[in-house]
């Protein structure tokens, strides 16, 4: 991978390699949480920090740590930053850390940080590493927020929750697009246009 | 919890509160092994027996380790330490006994140990306070709910496989997410039946 | 041998590392979580109660799993706040602090705020909606300033006279069913509660201690409890036998 250019490392996340959109990882938060668009970041900014974090640290210990126990060594890794996010956010952010709920301890079997510190992390030097953790976290959140801003605007008339489809529409919203089934449907949807527009 | 609370507790966990269509638990295994009922049937299994193991052992941990010391922060990193070891723990245990099963659930078991859904399902029975019972029956009910989802949506899938009409961009992906969305609509008619 | 002996101290090394930045991190967060979870007390208290100036967290009295919260002005109780939940939301439980003032035996209902619930969004949610203009009307609304009735409150599809959320009854019901419970509550604790700043001393700082206001509270407190409790309990355990079996003829439909 030496050959790329950290540019290139850092904005292949956001589309080309979207971990959602393209390489369908992470599903389970990404339907779970987004029923608001702030909810939606929150995750995103959360999936970030650990991301950065891991991948860091993983590259680091990349020559330390024996091939053998790789897996058990990244996971607690992973966890532990998981751990922190977790606590943080519930001394700074308790609303969200509330809305979030079981989903942000879940951030580590998300398999997108596990995939990023096997295949890019434990091979590739620090800055590298830290920058593919930012790219991939970034076009994760990406992803977040659309499928979050889709399913808020049609399910609740707002974004950000300022109401911008006018009182009427909120008074008698899309519910079903907050509801679980929106969900998928949304996902399913986003990621039919995604192809479309890559094969085209 | 009598009989009936048990009984409301599984209807819950398994219909109600189904984890894959509303909580979004297990979401990767529910999308990548449901193209055939015969995989989804060998992972259904795999994940019954992980999470009711797990659910045991991360709760006497939990009760016996970190509560008495003040760590319970250190739950998710327990956790997912002692559901990796498992799954481990259980293929080379399936492996020596078994060779027919192994045959069957082998290339599952490595599978499990990213499946949000076993982690889910310690989290969530330590959150909501369960007792021991209560965190047996949920896990079980919940690996059963998991199952009994990923079977039907197997089934659906191998027909969908054979429609020739699906739109280039909609196939694998995208048309599976917007089946499970039709049986998440189909679930949603439970919601209400059981509180817990 | 010696790779597997890596292996061990290569993981050891890594879990001791982890757990001991995560000891810190405890450590750093544990009082922000602590204030964090204080501040949306404090705040819901607010909402609900008329001004007071002592800290009611710091009188809390817990009752069965509902917490009660007594304001006080000037050492005199002026209201209290009840922590309710009710098992019975259409998901799961929904958590309500109640505001009440007045006499326990005829209180007036001071508003409400949905702390935590799991209702259908767009449908129970509607139990937290604020009136989006000075005048208009939500269901939480109706809470404000309402007398108490003598048997208890009830939905409009229950003979009552609160006006069920459209299409969300059962959500509409753990608020009454919650506001029914506080009162009860605060029938139950009402001297314990009018005595709180005289048996506390360092919960009423502002108090002059010859003048202690709360003994002054107790002779009309007390004796109204007394009589009214007996017939007042009477008409409660009716209500109560009613509405769990109305919710379960519902549930069985």
């Amino acid at each position: 991978m030496s050959n790329q250019s950290l540019g290139s490392v850092f904005t292949r996340g956001l589309i080309k390699e979207n971990p959602l959109l393209v390489l369908l990882l992470g599903m389970c938060p990404s339907l779970a949480v987004t029923t608001s668009v702030m909810n939606g970041l929150g995750m995103g900014v959360a999936v970030i920090f650990v991301l950065m974090c891991s991948n860091i640290v993983i590259s680091l210990l990349r020559k330390v740590i024996p091939s053998a126990v790789r897996i058990p060594a990244f996971v607690v890794v992973i966890a532990s930053f998981v751990t922190i996010v977790d606590m943080v956010m519930e001394g700074f952010a308790p609303d969200l850390h509330a809305a979030l709920g079981v989903f942000i301890p879940l951030i580590v079997v998300n398999c997108i940080i596990l995939a990023r510190a096997e295949a890019f992390a434990s091979k590739n030097s620090v800055l590298a590493s830290a920058i593919d953790g930012l790219g991939m976290g970034l076009g994760f959140t990406l992803a977040l927020v659309l499928v979050s801003a889709v399913r808020e605007i049609l399910g609740n008339g707002s974004i950000l929750g300022i109401n911008i489809l006018g009182e009427g529409f909120a008074a008698s919203p899309v519910l079903i697009m907050i509801l679980p089934p929106g969900g998928f449907l949304t996902l399913g949807i986003i990621i039919a246009i995604m192809n479309k527009l890559r094969r085209a | 919890m009598g009989i009936a609370g048990y009984l409301a507790l599984i209807v819950w966990a398994v219909f109600v509160n189904n984890f894959v269509l509303s909580q979004f638990l297990g979401i990767c295994p529910f999308m990548g092994v449901s193209k055939k009922v015969e995989s989804a049937v060998g992972m259904a299994a795999a994940v019954l027996f992980v999470i009711t193991m797990a659910s045991i052992i991360t709760f006497l941990l939990y009760n016996a380790l970190l509560v008495p010391w003040d760590l319970q922060y250190l739950k998710t990193i327990l956790f997912i330490l002692v559901i990796a070891a498992l799954v481990q723990f259980v293929e080379m245990v399936i492996k020596k006994v078994s060779p027919t099963l192994f045959a069957a659930l082998g290339i599952f078991l490595p599978l499990i140990t990213t499946n949000c859904a076993v982690l889910g399902a310690a989290l969530l029975a330590i959150q909501k306070d369960f007792n021991f019972m209560k965190t047996l029956v949920f896990g079980m009910a919940s690996a059963v709910g998991f199952g009994l989802v990923l079977i039907l949506f197997a089934a659906i899938r191998e027909r969908l496989a054979l429609n020739v009409a699906t739109p280039k961009a909609m196939k694998g992906m995208p048309i599976a997410l917007i089946t499970a969305s039709i049986l998440s609509l189909a679930f949603l008619g439970f919601s209400g039946m059981v509180r817990m | 041998m010696k790779q597997e002996i890596r292996y061990v101290v290569v993981l050891t090394l890594i879990s001791v590392v982890a757990a001991a930045l995560l000891a810190i991190v405890n450590q750093v967060t544990a009082d922000p979580i602590a204030q964090a979870r204080r501040a949306k007390t404090l705040n819901a208290l607010q909402k609900v109660l008329p001004p007071f100036d002592n800290e009611p967290d710091q009188e809390m009295i817990q009752v069965e799993g509902s917490e009660i919260y007594p304001a006080r002005k000037d050492g005199k109780l002026v209201g209290v706040a009840v922590k309710v939940t009710d098992p019975k939301g259409y998901a799961g439980d929904v958590t309500f602090m109640v505001g009440l003032k007045g006499d326990p035996n005829a209180p007036i209902v001071n508003g409400y705020d949905l702390l935590a619930h799991k209702e259908t969004p767009g449908l129970g949610t509607k139990l937290a909606d604020e009136p989006k203009k000075p005048n208009a009307k939500t269901f939480k609304t109706q809470f404000n300033g309402l007398a108490f009735p003598a048997d208890g409150l009830k939905v409009v599809k229950d003979g009552g006279t609160i006006d069920a959320i459209t299409g969300a009854t059962i959500s509409s019901r753990t608020a009454t069913n919650s506001v029914n419970k506080a009162v009860e509550l605060y029938k139950e604790k009402a001297a314990e509660l009018a005595s709180g700043a005289a048996a506390d001393p360092a919960a009423a700082p502002a108090a002059d201690p010859a003048a202690e206001p709360a003994p002054a509270e107790e002779p009309t407190a007390v004796p109204a409890a007394d009589p009214a409790a007996g017939s007042d309990d009477g008409d409660d355990k009716v209500n109560e036998g009613e509405s769990p079996e109305g919710e379960q003829e519902v549930d069985n439909v």
